[in-house]
């Protein structure tokens, strides 16, 4: 295939939903030696007019609402990019692959619920196929497009004049004010100008944190479970590697959606009212002056109070550790300790796992603004994360347990103690692969207690679970484990690992084919 | 508080829960089946009070299988599988005769105490 053909081939199979043309056509480019970077802003480039939505709540006939989920292929590309890293040459490319495979799967979350466009949301989620009508038109929600898909926000110029501060504090404010337009216009603007761009990706982290809802309970319409968070890192991250001066899709795809109803900062009013409250002048020197570690005794009192207090016994702790002096990140990983502590010890259903992971995601991109940049108000976010821990833990504690779902690790632990070590690794594959629970916990828990290694356990469990496929989370919840493992310093990074084996090898996958690892097997891993 | 009162405090406390629970114990006891589905419905997504309501459910269905007799679990558990659809299927599995044996097995009573372990939440 030639290049210029190969380009064109992989852009209509995109946009007519064909995943498993684009599929095979980007692995083709691929081992025809085209730049992994530049098939991916391609790519990104082709989606970016057809992934908006006007809004992520929809007006339903009967007055109701109806949730209209956010872009994942963005976040698939970051995370898989990410992953690609950290997973070496080959194995790198199963991640990529599974991007690809979900791209022309994402489009138009708008049509999509209205049955109006094909893709994962109307194939599996609706269920559009089972509809008389769409029978009827011979409309198949697996793909391929029958029509282009729509353009629901069209793309816009940069806005230049007046100074640079002056222009970022008006796109935050248009962001956080729902004006899409300036907001988009705003950060073109300033995205031209290399000096700008440390000050505009902090700021996108910032408006991306702030805004997210303060309860999912009896609020299912109103809440974004992180996601603006979510796409400002996949945009930053991606800006970084692809280059900015070729993100212009990137920024299509990211920056107006930044704004879209809901707009959700209730929480966030809370979080600063408490810290000026309790801090009066203070409170915006907290990550300078507080540096202290938390004791054991500590992470394990803050983990009981996001495990099991209310809300407001959990905003009272974090102010709590912040008049004691200790350090944000501390207080943050401690957190990340407690949602690994409610996936292995609480969480049953394997259909409960998906929105409880975006928790996870979202301290991630809270730690990584903290670790990253500097702003006053990033004690702010430690509340924010918090809550949304305990909201999760909540949420799910809403549904009665079922006896029927109680792991058993111990009943294998026998025979995956008398395993060889250098057959753990292999076997925990397979164990995750076959959604094997019980046999996966164990083999990893006699890992971890017979060597001090990490990385290949950690690269083992992220390759075994991205064979499947459909689903983008699945590589945020790799990139997100690896990155807190990397970081924390609680004195309980094991857990964060513990808690990964049971996410990967328990939690319901949207697809149990094979497809995409079957194109990644025959395509790369051959040799 | 030195370690004296705080241990006399933790006695009391004992007591007033030990109190609890035999009253708890004699209400369940005198409570028709239809009432015991109906109090148990309660702590289901769509009624109950709050998700420390229905997670407290587990706590009472240990209370319930070590203080009823058989026949009225085995009542409480038939109106449970007769109902159709996955959001039951907790509380069929919940009030199965399989998973109360095994409750019932896992109950510890240290020797010298009054009654067996309970766990609070």
């Amino acid at each position: 295939m030639t290049e210029q053909r190969g380009y064109q081939a992989l852009r209509e199979a995109i946009v007519s939903a064909d995943y498993r043309s684009a599929t095979a056509t980007f692995v083709e480019l691929l081992r025809d030696e085209e730049p992994l970077k530049k098939l991916v802003t391609a790519s990104v480039d082709t989606t970016a007019p057809y992934i908006q939505a006007p809004a992520h709540i929809m007006s339903r006939p009967d007055g109701g609402v109806q949730t209209v989920n956010y872009d994942h292929t963005v976040l698939g590309w970051r995370a898989s990019m990410q992953l690609a890293h950290r997973l070496g040459e080959r194995g790198g490319l199963l991640p990529i692959t599974q991007a690809i495979w979900y791209v022309p799967q994402g489009l138009n979350p708008w049509d999509q619920v209205l049955c109006r466009f094909p893709g994962h949301y109307a194939r599996d989620k609706f269920k559009c196929d089972s509809r008389e009508e769409e029978r009827a038109q011979g409309h198949n929600f697996d793909g391929p497009a029958w029509e282009t898909p729509q353009v629901r926000f069209e793309d816009c110029d940069p806005i230049r004049g007046g100074s640079s501060s002056a222009r970022l504090h008006d796109m935050a404010a248009a962001i956080r004010q729902g004006d899409r337009a300036d907001g988009y216009g705003l950060f073109l603007g300033l995205a031209d100008d290399p000096e700008q761009r440390t000050a505009l990706k902090e700021a996108m982290l910032f408006a991306g944190i702030i805004d997210l809802q303060e309860s999912i309970i009896d609020r299912r319409e109103y809440q974004n479970i992180g996601h603006k968070a979510l796409r400002a890192r996949a945009m930053v991250d991606l800006a970084d590697d692809l280059g900015w001066e070729n993100a212009h899709g990137l920024f299509y795809t990211v920056v107006p959606d930044m704004g879209t109803t809901p707009r959700l900062h209730a929480l966030w009013t809370q979080a600063s009212s408490v810290v000026e409250t309790q801090f009066r002048q203070n409170w915006q020197t907290l990550k300078q002056d507080n540096r202290a570690p938390l004791t054991p005794r500590e992470v394990e009192e803050t983990v009981d109070v996001v495990l099991w207090g209310l809300p407001s016994d959990v905003v009272a702790h974090i102010s709590q550790r912040l008049r004691e002096g200790k350090a944000l990140l501390a207080i943050g990983d401690a957190i990340v300790v407690a949602f690994c502590r409610f996936i292995i010890d609480q969480l049953e259903n394997r259909a409960a796992y998906f929105i409880p992971g975006h928790a996870l995601d979202y301290c991630n991109v809270v730690h990584h603004w903290i670790r990253t940049y500097d702003n006053p108000h990033q004690a702010k976010a430690l509340y924010m994360e918090a809550v949304f821990v305990n909201d999760m833990v909540r949420a799910d504690r809403l549904f009665p347990r079922d006896p029927e779902n109680e792991l058993r690790p111990d009943e294998h632990a026998a025979w995956a103690e008398a395993l060889p070590l250098r057959d753990l690794l292999p076997t925990i594959d397979a164990a995750i692969t076959d959604l094997d629970a019980d046999r996966a916990i164990a083999l990893v828990d006699a890992y971890l207690a017979r060597t001090e290694e990490r990385q290949r356990l950690l690269a083992t469990i992220a390759f075994s679970v991205c064979k499947f496929q459909n689903d983008p989370h699945i590589q945020r919840n790799c990139i997100s484990t690896m990155e807190e493992f990397t970081e924390n310093r609680s004195g309980q990074r094991d857990t964060i690992i513990r808690a990964a084996t049971k996410y990967a090898s328990h939690a319901t996958k949207r697809s149990l084919d094979f497809g995409a690892y079957d194109i990644f097997r025959t395509s790369f891993a051959a040799g | 508080m030195g370690l004296q009162r705080t241990w006399t405090l933790h006695n009391t406390l004992a007591g007033a829960l030990e109190q609890v629970i035999e009253q708890l114990e004699a209400q369940l006891s005198e409570a028709s089946v239809g009432e015991l589905v109906e109090f148990v419905d309660g702590f289901l997504p769509g009624r109950t009070a709050s998700p420390e309501w229905t997670a407290s459910l587990e706590r009472l269905a240990e209370v319930m299988w070590s203080a009823l007799p058989t026949e009225t679990m085995e009542a409480v558990g038939a109106i449970y599988a007769s109902r159709e659809g996955p959001m039951w299927q907790p509380l069929v599995n919940k009030f199965s005769a399989e998973h109360g044996q095994r409750l019932l097995g896992q109950r510890w009573r240290p020797a010298g105490a009054r009654r067996a372990a309970v766990v609070l939440r």
